[in-house]
């Protein structure tokens, strides 16, 4: 038997949010574009207080340091060996008749691809 | 509690770049203990930079450590300003930390930093925050943590953050609100 009522959707389903998203003014308050005076509705205060809380112990993050037996731990492991700019790395010495010769060379096989190519 | 957002850190001023490079020639000359002075000019905003991102002080440290000392082995490679350059090997080795990682809980442990607050009330209801935090940072896309962590843990401008990441501020903004969004998301249930 086929069931003719017509189907009813299911009633949607309400997504609750306990605070509103951060809006533009919430953002540029966070951002430290303007105070937090300037965020006018009773949502963005809200929402504001949510992010003080947050921002308060990002903050003692930003107090932490490095522990001090860190500092001296990789100084005694870098290697021996400093380290060697690129440039103080000597390049394998050139002499006049080298240069010229190199030269010679290039444009003598420049010559013989050109010679080949126009026939 | 603050009527303006956090102030930010500062860039290094021009002459102390001149300072850094100065230390990297006397390095690149034989004076290892010279190096000394760059672990300790920035190993702090590094390591909060790790420990940010990784949320555990040991794998902080280990990649604090494995940076500098990258850093030693390619001292002749630096150009323009150290800080940046060496804040970028931190920040990669983060970023591959993540990637290669399946952590199944990590949390600011071992917190040996004193405490500010009076009750014991107080301190339960902040470290109770501190997990939630990090819970939710570890659900974020690691260019989302990484734009959050640099703007509200370590306070940087998005000038600085700019220069750093080599992007630009628009974009950085945008990440930082998507990151704002998310953990917002994820937090407001408990805290809203």
């Amino acid at each position: 038997m086929i069931d003719e009522t017509p189907e009813v959707p299911p009633p949607e389903k309400k997504i609750h949010r306990k605070t509103p998203p951060a809006t533009p003014a919430v953002q540029a308050w966070l951002d430290g574009e303007q105070p937090r005076e300037g965020l006018a509705t009773a949502d963005e205060q809200e929402t504001a207080e949510l992010w003080a809380r947050i921002n308060s112990e990002a903050e003692s993050l930003r107090k932490r340091h490095t522990p001090i037996h860190v500092r001296s731990k990789i100084l005694s492991s870098l290697p021996d060996i400093p380290a060697v700019p690129d440039e103080a790395v000597p390049a394998a010495p050139l002499n006049k008749t080298a240069v010229v010769a190199g030269g010679i060379a290039i444009v003598l096989i420049g010559a013989v691809i050109g010679f080949l190519l126009v026939r | 509690m603050p009527t303006t957002a956090p102030a930010t850190a500062a860039a290094p001023p021009v002459d102390q770049a001149d300072a850094d490079q100065e230390i990297i020639a006397r390095v690149l000359a034989g004076s290892k203990d010279a190096f000394g002075i760059l672990i300790q000019r920035y190993s702090d905003p590094l390591y909060r930079h790790a420990l940010g991102m990784t949320g555990s002080p040991d794998v902080a440290e280990d990649i604090l450590q494995a940076s500098f000392i990258k850093a030693y082995q390619h001292l002749g490679e630096v150009r323009g300003r150290f800080d940046a350059w060496v804040f970028r090997i931190v920040a990669n080795a983060c970023k591959d930390w993540l990637k290669n990682i399946r952590r199944t809980h990590v949390s600011y442990e071992e917190d040996d930093q004193p405490s500010s607050f009076s009750t014991p009330e107080e301190e339960m209801d902040r470290n109770e925050l501190r997990t939630d935090l990090e819970y939710a940072l570890n659900r974020l896309p690691e260019s989302l943590r990484e734009a959050f962590v640099m703007k509200h843990v370590e306070g940087r401008s998005y000038e600085e953050m700019a220069e750093l990441l080599e992007t630009t501020v628009g974009a950085l903004k945008m990440r930082v609100h998507r990151a704002r969004e998310a953990l917002q998301a994820l937090l407001e249930e408990k805290y809203a």
